[in-house]
């Protein structure tokens, strides 16, 4: 029998900046861990994708107008920042569920935010990979030089939150698994296909493009492809107002599933 | 009014000492489910407390609301100075808790997960080291100490799931159906280890269906039956009503009706073809023969006559064999 | 005691072609039972995914020709039968292994291959409505004249069975529910870019081309066009042997796996 003398537990509750901070230290050793099966595959995945977006869209073409080639090229980057959180997130969460294991994880002694900001950490380093391997691909078969401008890191970090984050929200709001699922196949779906990521907005019926002005994807590509380009994209403002807006409505989201104790 | 000044004394009292109370937990689904009904009860530091109760009689339910994963309909929740109910993120802080559920590490090694959820409860990278290293010999897992979680059999889950859980623990620590699927060897090492942190000053939460375990680890005990406290006490305390009884279990033959019961058998309980009766220690013998006399008659197989124990005080509370659970 | 007390006891062994075909009738009345859940879903599923992709494909064009929009319309059936086979079949086996059922459902005492005929049967027939309500939808939207043939019923029909096979196959040989709908995902996007099903196959690259001759995708979409266009497709033959080696396969990934099981 082996005695085991350690500490006396804490009587002290820890609040605070170094609390926080810690937590959130812990919770994204965590949260890489917990992935390590998943990372490389991911990784994987998310390349394919890029790539596949990036080389594919040509095919539909005898020869793909340059136009079109620069606008694909430059909306790719946000599915490959916003899949994992919006897609992957609730997914994971809902195999939690399945398995019951979604408890444990919420009765550790951690601050929802800096739990919150864990999670994003992991999303956006899973994302950017990818995002440069998808512009280099464009490059390469496209002939384009992008206008990289300082304009593209808070895009890319704008994006990456705000997906993440509405993702973060779904996953804890909705309390059927299966109805995530598939919520979330429908979101790919309809996301990246009745949205003007991939094709200007001008290529969809008029109420359609319309319907897309409320939603964060097409601005997603607006305020990137800022970014990418100089004179291409136009409405900048507004759409980092919207994507900012949806990264509200996110967090509005999140902190009301999570805070909530039935 | 008494109650309230009694209330505070004992507040007052608990916030010295550092007691667990939960003061008439109520929990209300849809205006009619009662899952918890005004429970009270207290546990000071150093104790291991069972909970023991048929499914879905609202253990469960209620360790639930300590730890903050749901919230009362009404009643009290106090640990020392702390209200856990109005304060979730104290109550995470100063509780661990162990689900029943397995824990999600399939792509964690042994010594990573427990090192890390150490880490994630405010230990400091050297205290939590060791720490993780002493549970990790004393539960004799040793030889997993770098398997990834998902190769782990169940029972080994369970004990790496403990040793997340405790080490570094809170004031109060819940452990739900801890021994489940542990092999009996390190089952005993559990024990001790429950042992150990409620001597360090840890308040313990056991919520158990194995009776026969509870009765050899907790210090006391409060069985749970449709939402409510029915009985708490000592094991000894609770078997008192069965003091001078002794255990009559008739094992009959399938499809054998219950016979005719003699009017000095007391309390039957029918599971399957046992038939589980206490009689008074005087009429040891009558007893006897008259199970002799069943098995004679083809009625019966067998017998077994031993001393009451906490089994059959909960067979009594609650109408149910420990063993109908899932 | 004795056995014998207990009436209806089974002692003999049950074989012949009678046995075979009672166990047909036994089995696909059992998975009628169980599809009504996955009925529902199937159907909105194809029509979502089937029309949606379809109607979305139209959007990728500044200009859409008649010969766009008459491969497109041509190649909506297989649109609406790729996500019936390849994700929502893996994804039901992977799930009914997840909850133990599978385990039941194969443990009756009925040939492994009146199961499996019943299970393809029944999930064939269920995929079928929605993939004629998908056809439909897009040849409203394009406005195209389709030349219909009898040859739509073998084609519809082997595509079907094909993609139905192949996912179960699919669904058991990856043990982890997680893994089998990431690449089941990956697959179906990849899948649906890189594959000439709504583009003529004159965009495409010959090494790219020879790829997707050998697999399933490009193939059911020529069965089925041909059935649908005159013209169109050449090489009809090549089509359905592939198609018929990929049931094949699915069957034997099914009988291998459900065997080995033992």
């Amino acid at each position: 029998m082996t005695a085991c003398a350690g500490p006396l537990p804490p009587v002290t509750v820890r609040r605070g900046v170094a609390y926080w901070a810690g937590s959130y230290r812990a919770l994204t050793r965590w949260h890489l861990a917990s992935l390590r099966m998943w990372l490389m595959l991911l990784t994987v995945v998310q390349i394919m994708t890029g790539a596949g977006f990036v080389l594919g869209f040509a095919l539909f073409f005898d020869h793909i107008p340059a136009s079109a080639a620069l606008f694909v090229s430059t909306g790719v980057p946000v599915i490959n920042l916003v899949v994992v959180g919006l897609i992957m997130g609730p997914q994971l969460v809902a195999q939690q569920k399945l398995q019951q294991s979604y408890d444990f994880v919420r009765s550790l002694p951690v601050p929802q935010t800096s739990a919150a900001a864990a999670w994003y950490t992991v999303c956006l380093l899973a994302g950017l990979p990818a995002v440069v391997v998808s512009l280099l691909i464009a490059e390469a078969r496209y002939g384009i030089s992008f206008a990289v401008s300082p304009a593209i890191v808070p895009a890319v970090l704008l994006v990456a939150f705000t997906g993440t984050i509405i993702g973060y929200g779904l996953g804890h709001a909705v309390p059927n698994p299966m109805v995530t699922t598939l919520v979330t196949e429908l979101l790919i779906f309809a996301a990246f296909g009745f949205t003007p990521i991939l094709y200007p907005s001008w290529q969809l019926p008029g109420w359609l493009a319309t319907l897309n002005w409320w939603f964060p994807f097409g601005h997603m590509a607006v305020i990137v492809r800022a970014g990418l380009t100089s004179g291409m994209a136009t409405g900048i403002a507004s759409s980092y107002l919207i994507v900012a807006a949806w990264g509200v409505i996110g967090v509005a989201l999140s902190a009301w599933a999570l805070g909530r104790r039935a | 009014m008494a109650v309230s000044i009694e209330a505070a004394q004992a507040d007052e009292q608990a916030a010295a000492d550092w007691s667990f109370r939960a003061v008439s937990v109520t929990k209300v689904y849809g205006g009619t489910l009662r899952a918890n009904d005004a429970i009270t009860l207290s546990v000071r530091p150093g104790e291991v407390y069972g909970l023991l109760g048929p499914n879905g009689a609202g253990k469960t339910t209620l360790v639930k609301q300590v730890i903050g994963l749901l919230k009362p309909t009404s009643g009290q929740i106090r640990l020392g100075p702390f209200d856990l109910v109005a304060d979730p993120d104290a109550a995470r802080q100063l509780c661990s808790y162990l689900p029943q559920a397995p824990m999600p590490i399939d792509s964690f090694r042994v010594r990573e997960a427990i090192e890390l959820t150490g880490r994630i409860r405010g230990g400091d990278r050297g205290a939590v080291r060791r720490r993780a290293g002493e549970l990790i010999e004393a539960l004799d897992i040793g030889e997993w100490e770098n398997t990834m979680g998902q190769r782990l059999s169940g029972g080994i889950k369970r004990l790496v799931g403990f040793s997340m859980v405790t080490v570094w623990p809170g004031r109060v620590v819940i452990l739900d159906e801890p021994t489940n699927d542990v092999d009996p060897l390190r089952r005993r090492l559990l024990w001790e280890q429950i042992r150990l942190l409620a001597q360090r000053g840890c308040a313990v939460f056991l919520v158990t269906h194995n009776v026969m375990e509870a009765e050899k680890s907790v210090d006391r005990l409060a069985v749970i039956s449709a939402g409510r406290l029915i009985a708490e006490g000592t094991p000894s305390s609770l078997k008192a009503e069965d003091r001078g009884h002794l255990r009559l279990q008739v094992m009959l033959v399938p499809e054998a009706a219950t016979p005719p019961l003699p009017p000095w058998v007391g309390q039957p309980v029918r599971v399957g073809h046992n038939l589980i009766t206490t009689i008074d220690e005087a009429d040891a013998a009558h007893g006897i023969s008259w199970a002799t006399d069943l098995i004679g008659a083809g009625v019966a197989e067998e017998y077994a006559l031993g001393a009451t124990t906490l089994e059959d005080v909960y067979i009594r509370l609650t109408g149910h064999t420990s063993a109908d659970e899932g | 005691m004795s056995i014998t007390a207990w009436p209806g006891l089974t002692i003999t062994t049950r074989s012949g072609m009678g046995y075979w075909l009672a166990s047909l009738r036994s089995m696909t009345r059992f998975e009628m039972g169980r599809a009504r859940q996955w009925a529902a879903l199937m159907v909105l599923i194809q029509i979502l995914m089937g029309a949606g992709m379809a109607l979305m494909y139209g959007f990728f064009y500044p200009q859409i020709t008649h010969e766009t929009a008459l491969y497109i319309t041509t190649g909506t059936p297989a649109l609406a039968l790729i996500p019936i086979g390849f994700v929502l079949v893996p994804a039901s086996v992977g799930q009914e292994r997840l909850a133990g059922t599978f385990d039941f459902t194969w443990s009756l005492p009925v040939p492994r291959s009146a199961q499996a005929t019943a299970t393809f049967l029944l999930f064939t027939v269920l995929s079928l409505p929605g993939a004629v309500l998908a056809l439909a939808v897009a040849s409203w939207r394009y406005q195209v004249q389709l030349d219909i043939s009898p040859l739509i019923v073998p084609g519809v029909l082997l595509s079907a069975l094909m993609a139905i096979s192949v996912g179960f196959g699919m669904g058991l040989a990856i043990s982890n529910p997680l893994l089998i709908n990431l690449i089941t995902n990956a697959l179906v996007f990849v899948v649906l870019l890189f594959s000439p099903i709504v583009i003529p196959a004159s965009h495409f690259p010959p090494w790219l081309l020879a790829v997707d001759r050998a697999l399933p995708f490009y193939n059911m979409a020529e069965v089925i066009r041909a059935g649908l266009s005159i013209g169109l497709v050449t090489d009809l033959t090549r089509s359905y042997l592939i198609l018929l080696a990929w049931t094949i396969a699915g069957w034997s990934m099914t009988a291998w796996v459900v065997g080995r099981r033992k």
